[in-house]
């Protein structure tokens, strides 16, 4: 897929109206499930990568599907995205919008990595706790300052934070610099779960201008993740024949190493 | 040109290049944040439904494995 369209300035802008939804394949089965009615690739199975417009509804499509967005040019596909959400007539209720989030911190680590940016993991001692910080945060998750700027999870197990080198606290807004491979992070600050919105506010924007994104080589890191023998364990087999491929001549590099 | 005037331009022209080059290594502020703005992603199915249902706003779908040949940390 060209991911470049996803980073571009006027699609970023449309995306606004829009509800922008991105899974990460094979890592939830009834997930997998939805993606498989919306495209499947010559192998009839779910592959990598799925694109696809939705009406609200989330059932009818309203561009082709496929495996990337299909257009000529981010302006295009700018264009075509404002075309489409004229036609459809956005309310605006009084709800706080639901955090968006990942599914929970191991993701979290790895799609912040993925997209070289923070992660802000929630942590508390009762899904009610974990209810009232999203929505103290999830307005802000929205804001123009913050908007794209963050990856968010949320846990009520520390355990589920052992990967993270630092102090963790019992509960909190714990923002975390993902390791290289986002398999691990280190803790760069933490907030309490009884900030001010106004506080947390500050402390974010503050870190979205500070954070040190590290350019990586998408080979480079490839090459440099099989040297150490990772190999990511995903929630459900991976279907898409090329990537097994890949993989396979990852594991077998791997394995003439050992 | 007469030498010393030379100097002095070269000397001018130094300086502003100097100081461009502050403002361009200079912290970026607030305002000007380091982190481009980016899409805000729901990362749940379930979450994202949801919101599209209640804003009705058509839904922007996209899916990708983070790891490349199994190595995570790369989409």
């Amino acid at each position: 897929m060209d991911r470049s369209f996803l980073t571009s300035a006027a699609v970023v802008e449309a995306s606004r109206e829009f509800v922008c939804i991105r899974l990460a394949t094979y890592e939830d089965r009834e997930e997998a499930r939805f993606l498989k009615q919306i495209f499947t690739g010559r192998s009839g199975e779910l592959e990598n990568t799925v694109f696809c417009l939705l009406a609200p509804d989330g059932r009818q499509r309203i561009s082709r599907a496929g495996r990337g967005p299909g257009f000529r040019s981010d302006r295009q596909m700018a264009a075509e995205m404002r075309e489409l959400a004229r036609q459809y007539e956005s309310r605006n209720d009084d709800r706080i919008p639901r955090l968006p989030q990942l599914k929970n911190v191991r993701l979290g680590l790895n799609v912040a990595r993925c997209d070289n940016l923070p992660l802000l993991v929630c942590l508390a001692n009762s899904q009610e706790a974990l209810v009232k910080m999203h929505r103290q945060l999830a307005p802000l998750a929205f804001s123009p300052e913050l908007a794209g700027r963050l990856i968010y999870a949320s846990s009520t197990e520390p355990a589920e934070l052992k990967a993270v080198r630092g102090t963790i606290p019992e509960s909190g807004f714990l923002v975390i610099d993902p390791g290289t491979f986002g398999v691990d992070g280190e803790l760069e600050t933490t907030m309490a779960a009884g900030a001010t919105t106004a506080e947390l506010s500050e402390q974010l924007r503050g870190l979205v201008t500070r954070f040190d994104r590290r350019q990586r080589q998408h080979h480079q890191h490839v090459r440099e993740g099989r040297r150490k023998g990772l190999d990511w364990e995903t929630e459900i087999p991976v279907t898409d024949p090329m990537s097994n491929q890949a993989r396979e001549r990852g594991s077998g590099s791997r394995r003439r190493k050992r | 040109m007469k030498p010393a005037i030379k100097l002095t331009f070269a000397l001018l022209f130094g300086l502003v290049v100097l100081l461009s080059g502050r403002q361009t290594l200079s912290s970026p502020t607030a305002e000007d944040p380091g982190i481009p703005a980016g899409i805000a992603w729901y990362g749940v199915l379930a979450d994202g439904l949801a919101e599209a249902q209640r804003t009705g706003k058509p839904i922007l779908l996209v899916s990708a494995a983070p790891q490349c040949a199994g190595v995570p940390g790369m989409w």
